[in-house]
């Protein structure tokens, strides 16, 4: 019995293996590739490990494009949305979750409504009203929505505000403390890991958000990498290697915050689905 | 006096419950409200991006009229459909089989998570780049190994008109897996160990307790997925534009890529409002009928 559940145990493991290259198989290839010279980028069988390296692809890349200034508005940008999102909808969560104030009920359920209007019915209107205010070409035209109303963000804080005991908000209110004294000084640092969760999300959101940059930033050097290697795959689409050294400058960063942050995205993203 | 009092606090929580969602009332109302019912007008108008308000007549629905004659969109609306069609059960499907594997008693589960879950933080455009290198009709490796196996003819994926659908199915499927392993596994965890024990000692096997124990009790994960990701595979716009561009022919035309070429790149404001709008209600039907149709499937 128990030999046949090693057995069990390690063809499960085998199997999922397998399946687990299979996902990983084109970020390799896109790094390996993007190391080679063009003419060796499609020799088959795949050379996983390049026979001759190059760096001219990245030299290439930085050269020709804006690339330094990509990464840097791509940065920029999402910080402002992390933190942003992370401090609004907080803010809101925690009035929704432990303040009584009039018309919250009414509120809310329209906040929670709008989760189902998809972003493609705004963007024609949002893209006039920016025209009409002068934002387009400004960063501030793709930060604002998201961090001025986040739906989601706003019923994930009041979820995990909902958690805390009443009667920990109710001594504190005895006490004199202020709701503002409350939400910084009790409730932030024991919502910490929805935080995090919450802030986790919302670079993933931001680093990857295509539509808005690419409808409302126009000039090159304003540009974020998504929209970035899009355009690098219109105008070099026969120069693979070149492609894959663009895509592997997008993705390495993503890549590596995410190994080192893989607990906190894995979990933030469970808990997200879980309370929904 | 005690009456007085209760009244100050309520106030105070009035004001500061105002306050801490301030923020989000105007975005609320500037980005949620406003282009809603802006849209809504604006698909009632022949509107001229140069003009402007003044420059625009009213037409009523005939934007409208429009939007159902027009090739595009009929292709659109098609394409959507058979989209989701494939790429939803195949998603949640192979999450599901994954996930109740990934749960068992297995080596480095922790690690093959973190693999299984990468695909999703990647770069959605980038590794549509890649995507499109590696599934090259001619010269990719995906069709290199089909032929090394000896398929003679494989598929032409992107440049083929009944391929390049299932290609950004393929795509769009392998990106979302992970998110949805994840919800899924932290379902299964959940589920208290004593209910298979109990099974177990009824004598049921493995497959007997999936469907009796594992399926029935993660219905509420499998149904919040299932809404997610058909709302989500009917809003597919980077994967299309970066990979097909619409193409070849009007193979992977969608409705949100009919609005995006109509709006700003045509500049035909007000038919692309009204696409937007037809859109809009269409997924609010299918959000409803999967509501209705949970009772019958959804244990809470």
């Amino acid at each position: 019995m128990t030999k046949k559940r090693k057995i069990i145990k390690i063809s499960l493991t085998v199997l999922l293996t397998l399946g687990s290259v299979i996902m990983i198989a084109p970020v390799i290839w896109m790094i390996s590739s993007s190391l080679k010279f063009e003419g060796d980028v499609f020799n088959f069988p795949i050379e996983w490990i390049p026979k001759a390296f190059t760096s001219l692809n990245y030299e290439k890349a930085f050269n020709d494009f804006p690339y330094l200034q990509w990464y840097t508005n791509t940065i920029k940008i999402t910080l402002f949305n992390v933190v942003g999102t992370v401090v609004v909808c907080s803010m809101a969560g925690f009035a929704f979750a432990k303040i009584n104030f009039t018309g919250k009920k009414y509120i809310f359920f329209f906040y929670i409504a709008t989760l189902m209007i998809p972003v493609q019915v705004r963007i024609i209107p949002q893209f006039m009203l920016y025209r009409e205010l002068d934002l387009i070409n400004n960063h501030w035209a793709v930060i604002l929505p998201w961090v001025m109303f986040n739906g989601f963000g706003i019923f994930y804080m009041r979820q995990s505000f909902m958690s805390l005991p009443d009667e920990l908000i109710e001594a504190a209110r005895i006490d004199g403390c202020t709701n503002t004294k409350i939400y910084l000084k009790i409730a932030l640092p024991l919502a910490k890991s929805s935080l995090i969760a919450l802030g986790i999300l919302a670079f993933i959101w931001s680093w990857n958000d295509y539509l808005g940059p690419l409808i409302y930033l126009t000039d090159s050097t304003k540009q974020v990498l998504s929209v970035g290697i899009a355009s690098f795959k219109a105008q070099y689409s026969t120069n693979f290697a070149l492609q894959m050294a663009g895509a592997t400058l997008a993705l390495i960063p993503v890549i590596i915050v995410y190994l080192i942050a893989q607990k906190y995205f894995i979990e933030g993203v469970a808990q997200s689905g879980m309370k929904e | 006096m005690k009456h007085k009092r209760f009244l100050t606090k309520k106030a105070k929580d009035n004001i500061s419950g105002y306050l801490f969602i301030l923020p989000t009332i105007i975005g609320f109302l500037t980005f949620m409200i406003y282009p809603m019912f802006y849209s809504i007008y604006l698909s009632l108008m022949d509107w001229d991006m140069f003009k402007g308000a003044s420059g625009s007549t009213f037409i009523g629905f005939k934007n409208y009229d429009k939007v159902f004659e027009n090739e595009y969109f009929q292709a659109g609306i098609i394409n959507n459909f058979k989209l989701t069609l494939l790429a939803v059960p195949l998603l949640i499907v192979s999450a599901l089989l994954i996930s109740t594997l990934l749960n068992q008693k297995i080596y480095g589960r922790g690690m093959l998570r973190v693999a299984y879950f990468m695909p999703y933080v990647t770069t959605i455009t980038a590794a549509a780049v890649v995507f499109s290198a590696l599934f090259h009709p001619e010269m990719g490796p995906v069709n290199g190994f089909l032929k090394a196996i000896g398929i003679a003819h494989p598929p032409g994926w992107t440049g083929s008109i009944d391929w390049a659908l299932p290609t950004v199915v393929l795509f769009w499927v392998w990106r979302n897996l992970g998110y949805c392993i994840i919800l899924f596994l932290a379902g299964l965890q959940n589920i208290s160990k004593s209910y298979y024990e109990a099974a177990s000692i009824d004598g049921a096997g493995a497959v007997r307790k999936f469907f009796s124990i594992t399926l029935p009790l993660i219905s509420p994960i499998t149904f919040f997925l299932t809404i997610t990701s058909v709302i989500g595979s009917f809003q597919i716009f980077p994967e299309v534009k970066v990979m097909t561009d619409g193409g070849p022919g009007t193979a992977t035309m969608t409705m949100v890529f009919h609005i995006f070429r109509e709006a700003f790149e045509r500049y035909n404001l007000g038919y692309g409002s009204a696409v937007a709008i037809v859109f809009f209600i269409i997924i609010l039907i299918i959000t409803g009928i999967q509501w209705i149709g949970q009772k019958k499937w959804v244990n809470y």
